[in-house]
């Protein structure tokens, strides 16, 4: 039994169901307020089973992610890529596409209702991890190696973005940089990159009344949003205002129990837990890192550093939002914010960084490095270099 | 694994650790030092507030038994449209005998509609109404958006029924007060609801709020009311029975403490039930003895009589021809104005007092003529008729009172006012005029309110007294009071047969005047018998006015309202443990007097002096020597000088403190000190004595 595999196993999985379960906790207090606001006393505790229900299923899912030799994904990566283009072709042009609050983001399959967005994180992160581990020579080859990929993932953007989900468009695309940036990518090229896609998002938002004011109110005023968010965290403090005592949550504070779940959180357990909930997002970033750094397998490496560095990233852009350090964008919290599409697909993705977790530590003993190294090689010969 | 992708991922996770420790500062900035602006200037985002209808003052007697209190009620509310309203309207109506089809109708319409469906629930159902609609929740399955909300309110309740209803008044369903006191006091009596926090989400609904909704703790203040329940009680007993035995249409009745100017009791019946207001008509309803003019009749002649005694148009021993009855007016060029009649007696001559003593219209006439005119309605304005009375009271009616400048005086008017035709006035300024002659002259101010109680700490705050007002010189109010005492005294009197209270002097005239109809003339039969008075005589604790309307068995102020009077009168020296100040007749004396007077008076001579009484030992007013009588000689000579005084110790009288021959300020004569032993015999204490009557007398005497 190897002591730092255990450590990181253990860590990974307690810390996400830490995550999960003070998510629930703070879920069921800031929904009880959404329902108040029609004036009813509905059954206050239905987000909650909703969640519990979706939490059974992202066990589940959890558990079977560190069973299977993570290889095995690499066939399935570009057919889940194209089930998911399918998916988000469905969501703007089918009839199943289901529309909350405006944006048009789910599939009603009947019995369910999911966000296909919220999968493309975890597909946007294999298929990177296959494409790019497969041809890794290629990727200092610019137009060879990189930009079809690129425009694959374009591609999958360009239907998230009319939705309109402007927010995981821009979270993505900036996203897929930053694998490129660690799976190798060539300096010189990344600044032009960035500056090209810094032209694209001010063209996109220009030409957007409404992202517009979102982001020269970013810079003037304060947004209604923000100041409810910056009150929560006043009332707040150091202790909090105890568990279900948020006021804030009483209809003042827009979208309580997802994008604004954090400040929720700071109102009712105050400053200490909240430096708690960053320390535990940035375990799991500095374990999955870890753990990538470990791997000898650029395939397992860029899906751990994917997946953990996704859930970090994303915990970073949500809590910056709410603390008002980056514009306005509808990002969820990871773990904590309600929607059960997010949930299932964050806790496949820790399972992923734990699977790749149990085969990359399992012991550096001379058979497994040798075994790595043929199972490298074979993957090689097994997959052409085309994309 | 190393380079590049060890190094890379090294400085991603370097920079995504800085991420985090950024955010971590961030938040120590807003949690820890968070601008001011988002520091608790919020907290009225989060409140709401909900009022709390507030309880009306209460209205108590003067010894604060209650007259008007408050019940709880509950208003039914129902927000959004049940999902079964015939099965709501089922049981909501079977709890409340409440037909189901009218709550169907009043229930609302779509959801989010608050409507008030059942209003005035009394408290008795409440828990009944309460069980029935937690079982209609049980039955319904759990989507039933309906929200009910019994709301607390209160409602007026008294407690008595009718007991003094005509002054108290009542309210209206919207608890403001419609009559009476309720009315007059209405911003005091009632108190802004009380305001309570709630919280409220961002829609400023309210939340949880039927655990803010209670009976409100704030209350108007209470009024005291200078009546006593006993009295009210007693007086609308005998009037009612009064009214009854008379067959009348109403009767009235108030009884007033002179001293004070407080009303101890005010009464009209046939009255009402105030907690049940509409189902009387106006006049029940209304405080007739404020309200409602008529001609007095009799009672007014003392007023004309000291009109003209201070004007020194008459002496109390001059005397009059009476006309035997018939007395014919007539006018400047020998036209006949008006006929005159007394209606038993035929009066030959009549002295003033007997005048009053026997109610001659013919000698009052005379006597007006005396002071002419302008005087007559003077006297009578300077003791309040005409006017109101300005008690606390809404509604009241000044009457009519003419004066020669006035419109509708006639050269009649002079023959008619002096024994009260051809004016109005209401029951309370009757009461208030004989009161001034029972303070000797002073007017005080009638009124009913004694104070108000704040509940909140209980401190009661007293009405302001106004200082009495002269009208009369004392002497000339103690010559018509000796009058007053001699129409129950003197066997001859009006009020002798059925107005004598055993023990006690009572002072009064009795009045039945007849009724005015609608065409403007006198109706025959249809009169009011009234009786004004006051007892004990020399130190008046209470004046009484009764009336009884259009009596059809009966006739005469004396027999129907006097005896009522001498009943109510019985009870309230009772009440009050009164001591009995008569000790011998009184008339005996004064009746010789007077017939022997008549023999050698003519009418219309000048003032003659009277004699000299027989050589009495006890002369009123001045007094008499005590030393050396027992206890009970020297009360019986007090009492016959019209004193009272304080026995201290036992044996015979060694000492008094007013000595023989003086005249005191005031009707008590201070210590009488009685012993064996002179040594016992200490300076006598200056005891309390009676303020304002007793001063300003003294004042007029020096």
């Amino acid at each position: 039994m190897n002591v730092e595999k255990s450590f990181v196993n253990a860590a990974l999985f307690i810390v996400t169901i830490a995550l999960v379960l003070v998510g629930l906790i703070i879920l069921t207090s800031a929904s009880a307020a959404l329902l108040t606001k029609k004036g009813i006393d509905q059954n206050v505790y239905i987000h909650l089973g909703r969640q519990l229900m979706w939490l059974a299923v992202g066990l589940g899912l959890m558990g079977l992610a560190t069973q299977f030799d993570y290889n095995l994904l690499r066939p399935v990566a570009r057919p889940m890529l194209l089930l998911n283009i399918a998916l988000l072709a469905a969501v703007l042009w089918s009839p199943l596409g289901y529309t909350i609050n405006g944006a048009k983001r789910w599939l009603d399959l009947g019995f369910v209702r999911v966000q296909p967005s919220e999968l493309a994180k975890l597909t946007m992160v294999l298929y990177l991890a296959e494409s790019w581990s497969r041809k890794y020579e290629d990727i200092e080859d610019f137009w060879r190696g990189v930009v079809p990929t690129f425009i694959v993932i374009g591609i999958m953007l360009a239907m998230i973005f009319p939705q309109p989900d402007k927010g995981t468009a821009f979270f993505l695309g900036s996203f897929c940089v930053m694998l490129w940036f660690i799976a190798g990518g060539n300096i010189r090229r990344i600044l032009p990159i960035l500056c090209i896609l810094l032209v694209v998002t001010c063209i996109l938002i220009g030409g957007d009344d409404y992202s517009r004011k979102r982001i020269t109110g970013f810079f003037s005023e304060e947004s209604h949003h923000i100041r409810m968010s910056k009150i929560a965290f006043a009332n707040g403090g150091w202790s909090g205002v105890g568990i279900g005592q948020s006021q804030q949550t009483l209809g003042f504070l827009p979208e309580p129990n997802t994008d604004f779940i954090f400040s929720v959180y700071a109102e009712e357990l105050g400053f200490v837990p909240c430096i708690l909930m960053l320390f535990a997002f940035a375990t799991i970033v500095f374990l999955s890192v870890h753990v990538a750094r470990k791997c000898d397998d650029l395939f397992g490496s860029l899906i751990s550093a994917g997946c953990g560095l996704c859930i970090g990233f994303q915990a970073c852009l949500n809590i910056g939002v709410v603390t008002k350090v980056v514009p306005t964008t509808g990002i969820s919290l990871p773990f904590i914010s309600y929607g059960g599409s997010s949930l299932v697909v964050f806790m496949v993705m820790v399972g992923l960084v734990m699977n790749v977790a149990n085969a990359t530590l399992r012991g550096e003993t001379p058979e497994r490095i040798e075994y790595s190294k043929r199972r490298r090689r074979s993957s090689a010969e097994t997959h052409p270099r085309t994309i | 694994m190393d380079s590049p992708v060890g190094r890379r991922l090294l400085f991603v996770l370097t920079l995504s650790l800085v991420g985090f420790v950024g955010l971590g500062f961030r938040l120590y900035q807003l949690m820890m030092h968070p601008e001011k602006q988002y520091c608790k200037s919020h907290s009225r985002m989060y409140q709401g507030h909900i009022y709390l209808p507030a309880q009306r003052g209460h209205i108590l007697d003067r010894n604060s038994n209650p007259l008007a209190t408050e019940k709880t009620a509950w208003d039914l509310y129902v927000t959004g449209r049940p999902e079964n309203p015939k099965e709501f309207a089922r049981i909501v109506g079977s709890t409340l005998n409440q037909d189901p089809e009218t709550l169907i109708m009043r229930l609302p319409e779509k959801d989010g509609q608050d409507k008030l469906v059942l209003r005035d629930i009394p408290g008795e159902i409440y828990n009944r109404l309460a069980a029935a609609l937690e079982q209609y929740s049980k039955t319904m399955e759990k989507e039933d958006r309906v929200k009910y909300s019994l709301r607390p309110h209160f409602l007026r309740f008294y407690p008595e029924g009718d007991l003094a209803s005509n002054v108290i008044g009542y309210v209206g369903a919207d608890q403001v007060g419609l009559g009476g006191i309720e009315y007059t006091f209405q911003n005091r009596l009632e108190s802004a609801p009380e305001r309570v926090i709630v919280p409220v989400d961002s829609l400023r609904n309210i939340l949880a709020e039927n655990d803010y909704i209670k009976q409100a703790n704030v209350r108007g203040a209470d009024v005291i009311l200078t009546i006593d329940a006993w009295i009210q009680h007693t007086v609308e007993q005998e009037i009612r029975n009064l009214m009854d035995r008379s067959q009348a249409t109403q009767a009235m009745a108030v009884v007033m403490e002179p001293k004070t100017g407080e009303i101890l009791a005010m009464a009209a019946v046939p009255s009402f039930d105030p907690n049940d207001y509409q189902r009387y008509g106006e006049f029940r309803r209304k405080c007739r003895p404020v309200t409602d003019m008529f001609e007095p009749g009799s009672v007014i002649k003392p007023f004309v009589v000291a009109g003209a005694l201070e004007a020194g148009a008459v002496t109390p021993d001059r005397v009059f021809d009476c006309e035997r009855g018939n007395y014919t007016v007539r006018g400047a060029n020998g036209r006949v104005l008006k006929v005159i009649h007394d209606d038993i007696h035929r009066f030959d001559r009549l002295s003033v007092r007997d005048i009053v003593v026997r109610s001659s219209n013919i000698g009052v006439c005379k006597i007006a003529a005396q002071l002419g005119a302008a005087g007559v309605s003077d006297i009578l304005r300077r003791f309040g008729f005409g006017s109101v009375s300005g008690v606390e009271l809404p509604g009241e009616t000044p009457g009519i009172l003419r004066s020669p400048d006035s419109r509708g005086w006639s050269a009649l008017s002079m023959y008619a006012m002096p024994y009260g035709q051809e004016m109005a006035t209401n029951c309370l300024v009757i009461t208030a005029a004989y009161s001034i002659l029972a303070n000797r002259g002073l007017r005080v101010q009638p009124h009913i309110v004694k104070g108000y109680c704040n509940p909140a700490d209980g401190r009661i705050s007293l009405r302001e007294s106004q200082p009495p007002e002269r009208i009369i010189a004392t002497e000339i109010a103690e010559q018509v009071v000796e009058m007053l005492i001699g129409v129950t005294e003197d066997p001859e009197g009006t009020g002798y047969r059925y107005c004598r209270i055993p023990g006690f002097r009572v002072a009064g005239k009795t009045g039945t005047a007849q009724k005015a109809g609608h065409t403007g003339t006198y109706e025959k039969g249809k009169r009011i018998a009234g009786w004004a008075g006051f007892f004990p005589a020399y130190d008046p604790k209470a004046v009484i006015f009764l009336m009884v309307d259009e009596p059809t068995i009966g006739k005469y102020g004396g027999e129907l309202a006097g005896s009522s009077f001498a009943r109510i009168a019985d009870k309230l020296i009772r009440y009050w443990g009164l001591l009995p100040d008569q000790i011998e007749p009184w008339i005996s004396a004064t009746s010789q007097k007077s017939q022997s007077r008549v023999d050698h008076e003519v009418d219309g001579a000048t003032q003659t002096k009277p004699p000299e009484s027989a050589p009495e030992p006890v002369r009123r007013g001045v007094m008499p020597d005590l030393t050396g009588l027992s206890a009970k000689e020297a009360y019986l000579k007090l009492v016959e000088a019209g004193f009272r005084a304080t026995f201290e110790g036992t044996g015979r009288v060694l000492h008094q403190e007013t000595s023989a021959g003086e005249v005191p300020s005031t009707f008590h004569a201070g210590q009488v000190v009685l012993g064996s032993d002179p040594d016992k015999i200490r300076p006598a204490e200056v005891l309390a004595s009676i303020p304002d009557v007793g001063k300003t007398r003294a004042d007029k005497g020096k």
